[in-house]
């Protein structure tokens, strides 16, 4: 509904500005006539709009992810998880090989500590240990550098923690590293590893929609790989919030505030 | 729920305290909180909420309030148009009627 403005009055009369007053009232009553004319031929008297809040937060909970390259994630019985996109074989009889695993937890982008992984997601075997020899005189060791790690380790320890997010996975990672001379049967002086680990991959382009994952207003994630990721997306977010990073965060992090905006 | 509005025992009413409204011109944005939606009103269908924010009536009291409020005839404002417009915002949950027993 569009109005003519009203012009300031500069003839200098004083009648004139009673005049425009009453004018005005004059046309709103005309102009409110027409409207109800329209409304009596079914013009709406109200309009909804499409851009309103309740649209914004049902947004939020209709976000998806896509992620950006390939996504491989390796598990262990304790429910840590390393990520990363390096691939390790599996051959077939023998199992992942030792090397591999190394080397994929050595340049994972994300490490996740134990307790993380559900259940549904960690390996169905794993190993007991029994190659718990360490004077044994293989060089599994060889390829891990203790005292440079260590030097590393401190000089993380001594920086700020909290605002070098990275700094503290790769330091997750080197802890991680540490402890696994002692339980990935490095020990045993095996080339392949046939338990211990579940080894899941996600393919660039996979499009996520976490509110699939939702049951009312609580996570209940899917037992595939999608589910998986949900689930190290909300541990990610549990520890860093919205901070960049983890692919689809800013998706998690809208529909964990919805979530919180129900309750 | 909806209804049709042209009912003597129906008495309306409306819950100020349920939107927030500003007005622009001669019309009026108002957000209903309990669905999150916001409304376009013109003066009449805010005219209506706004009336019965402050008292419940039947649909002949509030034909007959809302032409006085906006210095208006019967001829400008027709019944069937105020029970239509009743229509809507009771869609969008502004307003709300009961049915008011009669006495025996």
């Amino acid at each position: 509904m569009t109005e003519k403005p009203i012009l300031p009055d500069t003839s200098g009369a004083d009648t004139s500005s009673s005049e425009t007053e009453f004018d005005a009232e004059t046309r709103r009553i005309s102009e409110r006539r027409q409207l109800l004319t329209l409304g009596a031929a079914g013009l709406p008297m109200m309009l909804t709009l499409k851009a309103s809040a309740r649209e914004v937060l049902i947004s939020q909970l209709t976000c998806t992810v896509k992620l950006p390259q390939r996504m491989r994630i390796l598990v262990d019985c304790d429910g840590a998880a390393w990520v990363g996109t390096r691939s390790i074989d599996y051959v077939n009889g023998k199992g992942f090989e030792v090397a591999d695993i190394v080397k994929f937890k050595d340049k994972a982008s994300y490490v996740f500590p134990s307790g993380t992984v559900p259940n549904n997601w960690r390996p169905d075997t794993c190993p007991i240990e029994e190659c718990n020899n360490d004077d044994d005189d293989d060089d599994d060791d060889d390829d891990f550098d203790f005292e440079s790690a260590s030097a590393e380790l401190d000089e993380l320890m001594r920086a700020s923690f909290s605002d070098q997010a990275d700094g503290i996975m790769l330091a997750s990672a080197m802890i991680s590293r540490k402890g696994d001379d002692d339980d990935d049967d490095d020990d045993c002086d095996e080339d392949y590893v046939d338990s211990g680990y579940a080894y899941y991959q996600i393919n660039k382009n996979t499009t996520i929609s976490p509110a699939d994952h939702l049951s009312g207003s609580t996570w209940s994630t899917q037992n595939n790989n999608n589910g998986l990721f949900i689930e190290l997306s909300l541990a990610y977010e549990a520890s860093y919030g919205n901070t960049a990073g983890w692919p689809g965060i800013s998706c998690i992090f809208s529909i964990i505030t919805y979530l919180g905006q129900q309750s | 729920m909806a209804s049709s509005g042209d009912d003597s025992s129906q008495v309306w009413t409306s819950d100020s305290s349920q939107y927030l409204s500003v007005m622009y011109d001669d019309t009026h944005l108002v957000y209903f909180k309990p669905s999150g939606e916001t409304h376009f009103l013109n003066f009449l269908s805010f005219g209506l909420i706004d009336v019965l924010s402050e008292k419940s009536l039947t649909i002949d009291g509030l034909h007959e309030l809302i032409q006085d409020r906006f210095s208006l005839t019967a001829d400008d404002i027709p019944k069937s148009l105020l029970i239509s417009t009743l229509a809507e915002l009771d869609l969008a949950g502004l307003v709300s009627s009961k049915r008011v027993k009669e006495k025996l």
